[in-house]
């Protein structure tokens, strides 16, 4: 069991690593594609149609993929100045029912995504040659990633007694 | 109903779910009592809430402020306020107030200005003996003024929900960020003579000030090229944000060299993460403000504002009071999204200007992260320093206090702020 939870502990924290260098990449670009449309607007008096678009899909991708690396470091912020109050125990429930409503959104993100995805494929972007659904689908990506994520922050927070990231490495 | 709503959103903030998820089970729980639930209408709205270009600007200033702080740029100016207003009786309460201003100019973000100050300025201020509480909440106040003077994400966030110019937005913040700066030293300087505080006896050098300024110099540029380049038409708002992010690194890795290549990633993940927690609440909230629409909730809440009272300045103060009891426990992006569409449809109803009603709001969920139980500038000042945020929260009552006193002076005197904007863009 312990061998098996850390083995977890692992792969989410790969996971997390992946993500998060997928996400500095879309950032790098967005910035970097930017710039370009700026400068070539006012050097040249020029500019890319697609540009607009793709720095707009990059973002959506980058805070979809985002919220599983929220989770992961406790990123959101939340009022907790009342479970500041709390003994071990009820603090250990109170945040298993938090965890489970995060659980139950991301579920119902997940699944109202499915059919937004099977329905954009066919849909070509304006002005890039993709389909919209390759745009779409990252919500059901960080969804499904999400719910993995959370539902091993419960395990760990009952079985092991931690969190995934601990406090002094949070920021 | 409306009651009902804001029970459950209460219920939920309390039981400590994150706000953004509290935006979208309040959504659900809507959707569900009035039999309308559907997935779909969730994640579409989701999706639909991140989909603005505008909203690009966020990433782009929150990963300049990270460039700025990582690059020293911020020490440059903190040095060049020394040597301004450092021997004035409490003089790096000064120095504080005055780098928040300078950087408001630079950064959209309080939490950045709160952080980029705190980290120069609070172990200082510790040690020379001024009161934890005191500088924590100084430099939580200062940080409030980032978003009211230009550049601003709140600003452009307002101004997409609202159709309104950011530019005329932007002019519309500087006087009141000014003033809310000036008020702070005036405080800060009351403070500094109750408590003795040191003072730094050295002389003023004029050589001394010139070197710092010299230093300072292309950081200090920064404001001019963004609301040069916005005013003048060279770039909107949202591309400023990414011009900002370009000359910081120009700064950072080719004029200073004073971040290396391989620091970048760092960085960027670092703006990354905050930004992608951030747009977790601009998509939660598409999704609360779809079905409160639905419902036609923005409609009620007018017509029950209107019952109340024909004058337009109580209106205005109505909001602005319900705005910070809000603001004591939601951030400023949900508020702004919250609020924005419902306060639209009782502004038209008294002819009250958009623009004007988007700065004051600003100005008003600014002070909402000075405000405990929830208040972002207070949580960042109390890990920096190691305040608890009890002391934090009785110290910066005062400086909450003299924000309202300008926020309803702003009510009473709308020139204030749109005396500029009106001036310049006519």
């Amino acid at each position: 069991m312990k061998k098996l939870i850390n083995h977890l502990i692992n792969f989410t924290a790969t996971v997390c690593k992946v993500l998060s260098f997928i996400m500095v990449i879309l950032l790098m670009l967005m910035s970097i594609i930017m710039f370009v449309q700026i400068t070539s607007r006012v050097v040249f008096k020029t500019g890319f149609a697609w540009i607009e678009e793709l720095s707009r899909y990059s973002f959506i991708w980058m805070c979809f993929l985002g919220i599983p690396v929220a989770f992961y470091y406790n990123d959101f912020s939340r009022f907790d100045l009342l479970q500041e109050k709390f003994k071990a125990n009820t603090l250990k429930t109170s945040l298993t029912i938090i965890d489970i409503v995060l659980i139950g959104i991301m579920v119902i993100m997940t699944t109202g995504a499915i059919p937004l995805v099977q329905r954009q494929m066919g849909q070509l972007a304006t002005t890039l040659p993709i389909p919209m659904g390759i745009v779409y689908i990252a919500i059901p990506i960080g969804g499904v990633i999400s719910i993995f994520i959370l539902s091993l922050k419960i395990l760990l927070r009952w079985v092991e007694n931690r969190d995934f990231v601990l406090e002094e490495e949070t920021k | 109903m409306i009651l009902t709503i804001l029970l459950v959103f209460l219920f939920l903030i309390i039981l400590g779910i994150p706000v953004a998820f509290v935006l979208v089970s309040t959504g659900i729980y809507v959707m569900l009592a009035q039999g309308i639930f559907n997935p779909v209408i969730v994640s579409h709205n989701m999706y639909s809430g991140l989909d603005q270009f505008a909203f690009l600007a966020i990433p782009f200033f929150i990963l300049a402020g990270e460039i700025m702080g990582e690059a020293g740029l911020t020490t440059r100016l903190m040095n060049f306020a020394y040597s301004l207003v450092g021997r004035f009786a409490g003089g790096l309460a000064h120095v504080a107030v005055l780098v928040a201003m300078i950087f408001a100019a630079m950064s959209g973000s309080s939490v950045a200005t709160t952080a980029a100050v705190g980290a120069l300025l609070l172990p200082d201020m510790v040690k020379k003996g001024y009161g934890k509480g005191f500088s924590a909440s100084l430099v939580a106040a200062s940080g409030a003024i980032g978003p009211i003077i230009p550049p601003s994400i709140p600003m452009i966030l307002y101004a997409v929900i609202a159709g309104q110019s950011v530019e005329r937005m932007f002019l519309g913040g500087i006087v009141p960020g000014i003033i809310y700066g000036l008020m702070l030293m005036i405080y800060a300087t009351y403070y500094a003579k109750k408590n003795k505080l040191p003072k730094d006896e050295t002389k003023f050098e004029f050589k001394e000030f010139g070197i710092n300024l010299k230093d300072a110099f292309l950081p200090l540029l920064t404001p001019v090229i963004i609301m040069g380049g916005i005013l003048s038409g060279v770039f909107t708002a949202t591309e400023s944000a990414v011009v900002t992010v370009a000359y910081s690194l120009f700064l950072g890795l080719v004029v200073y060299k004073s971040i290396k290549t391989r620091d970048l990633s760092k960085i960027f993940l670092k703006a990354a993460r905050s930004t992608a927690s951030i747009m977790m609440i601009l998509a939660a909230s598409a999704v609360l403000n779809w079905v409160l629409t639905s419902q036609q909730i923005p409609q009620q809440v007018a017509n029950q504002i209107a019952a109340m009272s024909n004058d337009p300045t109580i209106v205005m103060l109505l909001l602005m009071g319900f705005v910070l009891v809000l603001g004591c426990f939601m951030d400023a992006t949900a508020i702004i999204l919250l609020i924005t569409p419902i306060a639209i449809v009782v502004l038209n109803q008294y002819n009250i200007d958009l623009a004007y009603f988007g700065v004051m709001i600003v100005i008003n969920v600014c002070i909402g992260a000075l405000t405990p139980p929830v208040g972002a500038n207070l949580f960042v000042a109390s890990r920096i320093s190691n305040t608890s945020l009890v002391d934090i929260s009785k110290s910066v009552i005062p400086l909450v206090l003299s924000a309202v006193v300008l926020l309803i002076a702003c009510v009473l005197f709308p020139n204030i702020i749109m005396f500029l904007p009106n001036l310049i863009l006519t």
